[in-house]
């Protein structure tokens, strides 16, 4: 009887349902063995989508604009040394140093085909070097974790922390007053004291689509 | 780049009498076409055979001789996949959505289709038309540009949308081929 039940049951499994099977589990081993290939290329996709969209904000038209009441950093004691730096990374126009963030990167002049936020930090069009008084250096990075976003951690920084400029030998010390979002629509108003030598950091806000981080800094030494 | 057809025509002449290897390439072309073309009476399964061989040889020859560009070229096949499944332009979502319809309609009036099937079919379906209409509104209520994918993929939501929707008809499709494959292998060997 045990011997009858079991080929009727063999009877069941037609060649059609082996086949299938057989399908399914290639399928899956197909699949399964070309999973880190598929991971990577998925991976790489994302990347190129969150340069694009990190592109969108290329090519910001920066406005200034003079706003009263601008909180004025405290004086702080002035370094020691005499701001002689040899630059290493000779290359570049200045290197721009945060070191409460292990950043440290170069960035070119303005018309310099590396001066793309696809490969660099920034310098924005109509920017003013550090050496002119009262001047605003605006510098732009991709934020995220893309392998260029350089500003990736800026959102770290609070009033007070400090950046510093490499440029032409001197080291310049900037100190944040300011930090506040503006909305991602190709206009960035940067509000600064004008009296003041200014470096501006510009990049998108952390855990947020549509809005841009600016972090306005004066000089302090 | 504005070549006539017969420019373009003469370019490519142009290009296979430029080199030996372009020369090499058009006469095994152009053999395996004669081959082919006098089997046609004969019916030789061995020239068969061997025409499969010089194609697969073709394909293999391409890939040891220029190993690096074919890769970088798989590569950029499966990323342009990739790109489709979960950063589809509104072109290429529209047509898929014109491809549900269809299919819709396929379903609605099929005398082949199991219960199950369609039951299958019209519950993707459904999906698939709400997020669809999900996607439009969300478009028009944030006033995004859908032709500007970058733009477009920076709200989660309507990423999420966009990506749930692919997935979904990619499982579709994945059950319909085993479906039909299954209906094959029935017809066939049982």
């Amino acid at each position: 009887m045990r011997m009858l039940n079991l080929f009727k049951l063999n009877n069941k499994i037609k060649k059609s349902h082996v086949l299938i099977a057989g399908s399914f589990f290639i399928f899956i081993g197909a699949i399964t063995l070309s999973w880190s290939y598929l991971a990577r290329i998925k991976g790489d996709v994302y990347e190129e989508m969150r340069i694009a969209m990190m592109d969108d904000s290329k090519d910001e038209k920066v406005e200034e604009t003079v706003v009263e009441n601008i909180p004025i950093a405290e004086k702080i004691e002035k370094k020691e040394d005499t701001n002689n730096y040899v630059i290493d990374y000779s290359k570049y126009l200045g290197v721009l140093e945060i070191p409460r963030i292990g950043l440290k990167r170069g960035f070119y002049n303005t018309d310099s085909k590396y001066n793309n936020i696809q490969y660099n930090v920034t310098m924005v069009g109509g920017s003013n070097l550090p050496d002119v008084e009262n001047g605003n250096l605006i510098l732009m990075a991709h934020s995220g974790d893309a392998y260029i976003s350089y500003f990736a951690y800026l959102w770290m920084l609070g009033i007070g922390d400090h950046a510093y400029i490499t440029y032409n030998g001197r080291k310049y010390d900037y100190q944040i007053v300011n930090i506040y979002n503006v909305e991602k629509n190709g206009i960035a108003v940067v509000h600064r004291n004008k009296e003041r030598t200014t470096l501006t950091l510009i990049t998108c806000t952390k855990d947020n689509d549509f809005s841009q981080t600016i972090y306005i800094l004066e000089l302090v030494g | 780049m504005n070549l006539s057809l017969i420019d373009k025509i003469g370019t490519i002449f142009k290009y296979i009498f430029s080199s030996f290897l372009s020369i090499e390439m058009f006469i095994m072309s152009l053999l395996l076409f004669v081959i082919l073309i006098f089997n046609l009476k004969r019916k030789n399964t061995l020239v068969q055979m061997i025409a499969i061989g010089i194609y697969i040889g073709f394909i293999i020859g391409i890939f040891i001789s220029y190993t690096t560009y074919v890769k970088t070229c798989i590569d950029s096949f499966f990323k342009g996949v990739m790109n489709y499944i979960y950063f589809p332009s509104t072109i290429v979502y529209f047509f898929i959505i014109l491809f549900v319809t269809v299919m819709i309609l396929i379903t609605l009036f099929s005398k082949k289709l199991t219960i199950f099937k369609k039951v299958i079919n019209y519950l993707f379906f459904s999906m698939l038309y709400f997020l669809f209409m999900s996607f439009i509104a969300l478009g028009a209520q944030y006033g995004i540009d859908l032709v500007d994918t970058a733009l477009l993929y920076e709200s989660n939501t309507i990423l999420s949308i966009v990506q749930v929707s692919n997935f979904l008809l990619l499982i579709w499709l994945v059950y319909t081929g085993f479906y039909h494959l299954f209906k094959y292998f029935k017809k066939k060997y049982d």
